[in-house]
């Protein structure tokens, strides 16, 4: 009995565990970002959060209602002197696309262009949509953001008018997205890249 | 017998008290112990008060530390929804930019 708690809590745990990125491999590029902006909030630290926003305020509101399922929220983002000698190469965010190669990640956007580079993915577990993540990358400029928790894509419209493509998403048809750019896999099939 | 001796056997002489000495020597007695009860009683009341002054410090030092956390905890969470705002924005600027071109290019 003990043996099959353990066992049930180590799932548990190491499916909680899979959404979340581990971001270190950023680390590095602190020192030579000429501003960045790091924020590391696991679950206490959101509820407590947003235990402090304000229902009466109408962007605090919709801020609550967006992070209501959040369990962390990790952000990188980093930007560099376009004239310094530091130049940020896609095969810096390797460390970081390698962790998402697993099925529970699903690619719902790659636009990748020249030296700009674009992801959103999306961590399912048993099939519903437990996590984000957010990679865009520019010469100047490195974001990476791992939302783990998000539950309903429609939460994300609080932040911007993407949520109405992040809707047709969650509809499970693929969504409008140019040529040049990778949709969406349905529910359970793999994505031959990761 | 001298003069010396006389004083000391005059000043010696057993005399009586005068009356209610013993009560008064009594009532005085009983006097510093009722005094001492009440004393004891102020600084068990002075070291209560204390120590309920001291847990509410720490209650109120707490509930500011925690007002403290929360607010900053918020501040990051509104940067970093707006920066993921702010990004998810430019990501759908930039798909409407292409999704122009090739609308564009499938024109010509």
């Amino acid at each position: 009995m003990r043996k099959m708690m353990v066992a049930v809590w180590m799932m548990i745990t190491g499916t909680c565990l899979a959404q979340q990125i581990d971001l270190k491999s950023l680390d590095q590029f602190a020192a030579k970002a000429k501003s960045k902006t790091e924020i590391n909030m696991d679950e206490s630290m959101v509820k407590s959060a947003s235990d402090f926003l304000n229902q009466g305020k109408k962007d605090e509101a919709a801020v609550k209602q967006s992070v209501k399922d959040l369990k962390g929220f990790f952000l990188r983002s980093y930007e560099f002197d376009k004239n310094g000698p530091f130049k940020f190469r896609l095969e810096d965010l390797k460390p970081i696309l390698d962790q998402i190669k697993g099925p529970n990640w699903t690619s719902f956007l790659r636009n990748q262009e020249d030296d700009e580079q674009t992801e959103i993915l999306f961590h399912r577990t048993n099939g519903q949509i437990d996590g984000l993540l957010l990679v865009a990358a520019e010469p100047g400029e490195i974001t990476v953001i791992n939302a783990v928790g998000i539950t309903r894509l429609e939460d994300l419209s609080a932040l911007g008018e993407f949520g109405k493509l992040a809707g047709q998403s969650q509809n499970k048809s693929a969504p409008n997205v140019p040529p040049g750019t990778t949709a969406p896999k349905p529910e359970g099939q793999k994505n031959d890249d990761n | 017998m001298n003069q010396i001796e006389r004083d000391l056997r005059e000043a010696l002489r057993r005399r009586e008290a005068p009356p209610g000495f013993a009560e008064r020597v009594l009532a005085k007695t009983r006097q510093p112990e009722a005094r001492g009860h009440w004393g004891h009683s102020w600084v068990w009341l002075a070291a209560a008060a204390l120590v309920l002054l001291m847990i509410g410090s720490i209650g109120v030092v707490r509930e500011q530390r925690r007002q403290a956390e929360g607010e900053r905890a918020k501040e990051q969470l509104m940067v970093g929804l707006r920066i993921t705002g702010a990004k998810l924005r430019d990501v759908q600027d930039r798909l409407a930019t292409i999704q122009q071109r090739a609308l564009q290019r499938s024109e010509q």
